[in-house]
């Protein structure tokens, strides 16, 4: 999802919230379910599942070779994020984030 | 303030993780493995052109020569076989539709270099061995190209 989204970003995540084409999406992985993603929603297919894409598209795996996303896998459309350089400097943090 | 809250807020509820990237993290994909394998398969098709027969009535000779040619044939089949699953690899865990838009003979460029190995795996060719690794230098190019980064094409022998 670079460069809206990096590694050891957060993001806070609405699971109730209507999704609209365009918002990043937090959903389980079609064939890992123990898996989650972050994608952006691209639009919906005939049947009502979600075509996924990532913003970097030159190394994302996505619909494009998942297939779409049924509807019942999506968590939620993610509100807000923390990017991990802030995330850093919170009290009791770490220093580094995963 | 809201520093302390929202680390407090993390505390009782850790983030899970989501990844953006589900076969692997970026930077996992590199043609060098296949390159690597190519090379050893043509060193070995190089190996075993070269190799002279001893007299078929020195027994000592015979056996050793036949031992090791059939370990540059088995390492041959072996490292043939590597190659051309390392570039399958690249071609349908790496290559994406964008990078078919600006290399439109791309499958073309895979499939025949994947023939290639086949070639490599199953005859002792010096040509076919060269064409081989033409064709790893032509991926190198390509995927480096894709990758927006400028990497010199090398090999190991």
């Amino acid at each position: 999802m670079w460069p809206q989204l990096k590694p050891g970003d957060e993001v806070l995540v609405d699971p109730g919230c209507p999704l609209r084409r365009g918002d990043i999406v937090v959903a389980r992985h079609p064939f890992r379910r123990d898996v989650h993603i972050i994608k952006r929603l691209d639009g919906w297919h005939d049947d009502g599942a979600l075509r996924l894409l990532g913003d970097n598209a030159d190394e994302s795996s996505d619909s494009r070779t998942l297939g779409h996303v049924p509807p019942d896998l999506v968590v939620g459309r993610v509100t807000s994020q923390l990017p991990a350089a802030a995330l850093r400097s919170l009290p009791g943090s770490p220093g580094t984030m995963g | 303030m809201l520093n302390s809250a929202l680390a407090h807020l993390r505390t009782l509820r850790p983030a899970i993780d989501a990844q953006a990237h589900c076969d692997g993290p970026c930077g996992v994909y590199d043609p060098a493995s296949a390159r690597i394998a190519a090379e050893a398969a043509v060193s070995m098709t190089k190996k075993i052109l070269a190799l002279t027969p001893p007299a078929a009535s020195d027994a000592g000779a015979m056996a050793a020569y036949l031992n090791t040619l059939s370990r540059y044939v088995a390492i041959k089949e072996e490292q043939a076989h590597l190659a051309k699953t390392e570039l399958l690899v690249l071609w349908t865990d790496y290559f994406k539709p964008v990078h078919l838009a600006a290399y439109p003979d791309l499958h073309t460029t895979i499939w025949n270099a994947t023939k290639l190995c086949s070639s490599v795996k199953v005859e002792v060719s010096a040509m076919h061995a060269q064409e081989l690794m033409d064709a790893m230098k032509e991926i190198h190019v390509i995927f480096w190209a894709t990758k927006g980064r400028d990497v010199a094409w090398y090999t190991a022998s």
